[in-house]
């Protein structure tokens, strides 16, 4: 019963092979696989969406780079996120705009509203399980995935930041509070709060389809 | 357990961060709350989809400038 819920989503690491022979397709691959996280990612350390995009460039181009000289003692896709994240805080400090990432700028601490719940506590409506959201599927006149992007960048940074390497970058607890200099608990929370407002929106785009 | 502190204890319960006593009782709770189980779909749901929303195609003009765009390959080639 347990592994049903807390099973990982797949997290396939490519073959470092091809890309330290710098194989185009395998290096397109990676690009694609990863360049909307590290946008986000630039975007919640730089909370500027052209800056982000030079940034992450600048990041690309490190990461090709130093792809030959990669050992393998983290994964790929964590020794990514750190290059990025590095240059995106050096990049905030060039410009005397580095802000720490906090959870203190978000006063949300609601789970899931009271008005959700009757009084012994049951839900007063069954939840939705959204397994009819495909991210192809149009709702509210565009696809599914282009507003689950909107409904990521609407998070607040720090929530965003966590989440990204977390659920999609499949990094673990440690790596993200090291690399995003957050304590475990921190940590723990802006993932919670992240997912459960992730969640909450979808559901009402759900509704809304 | 209640429907209430199931949203409370989500992302815990997916991460394995319970203590084993309140992960026994979620996961009873689970098996009894059809509501509960349809919660927790979509909360995995969620994650999914977000995997997926962040990996679609990189812009065409970030492949020219790493010199990765297919275009450009098949030039070179």
């Amino acid at each position: 019963m347990l592994g049903r819920w807390t099973k990982a989503a797949p997290f396939t690491e490519p073959d470092l092979g091809l890309l330290q022979r710098r194989d185009p397709t395998a290096l397109r691959r990676m690009v694609n696989r990863h360049h909307g996280s590290m946008v986000g990612l630039a975007r919640s350390i730089l909370r500027n969406a052209a800056a982000a995009d030079d940034v992450v460039q600048e990041a690309w181009i490190a990461v090709i780079a130093g792809l030959p000289s990669f050992e393998g003692r983290a994964k790929l896709s964590t020794w990514m996120m750190a290059i990025l994240v590095n240059k995106a805080r050096a990049h905030a400090r060039r410009e005397g705009r580095y802000v720490p990432l906090l959870d203190a700028d978000d006063p949300y601490d609601e789970v899931e509203g009271p008005e959700r719940f009757d009084h012994t506590g049951h839900w007063r409506v069954a939840p939705d399980d959204l397994e009819t959201l495909t991210p192809e599927r149009i709702l509210a006149g565009r696809e599914v995935w282009k507003q689950v992007r909107d409904q990521i960048d609407r998070l607040p940074a720090a929530q965003r930041a966590v989440l990204i390497l977390r659920d999609v970058e499949g990094a673990d607890a440690a790596e993200t509070a090291d690399i995003l200099d957050l304590s475990a608990e921190n940590q723990r929370v802006l993932l919670h709060r992240a997912r459960i407002r992730l969640r909450r929106a979808l559901d009402d785009l759900s509704h809304r389809g | 357990m209640t429907c209430d502190q199931i949203p409370k204890l989500a992302s815990s319960y997916i991460g394995r961060d319970l203590s084993a006593v309140i992960r026994l009782k979620f996961a009873f709770h689970l098996v009894q709350c059809k509501s509960c189980r349809a919660y927790m779909r979509g909360f995995l749901k969620a994650r999914d989809l977000a995997v997926q929303s962040l990996q679609m195609p990189a812009p065409d003009a970030l492949m020219q400038a790493l010199g990765l765009h297919e275009d450009d390959q098949k030039v070179r080639g």
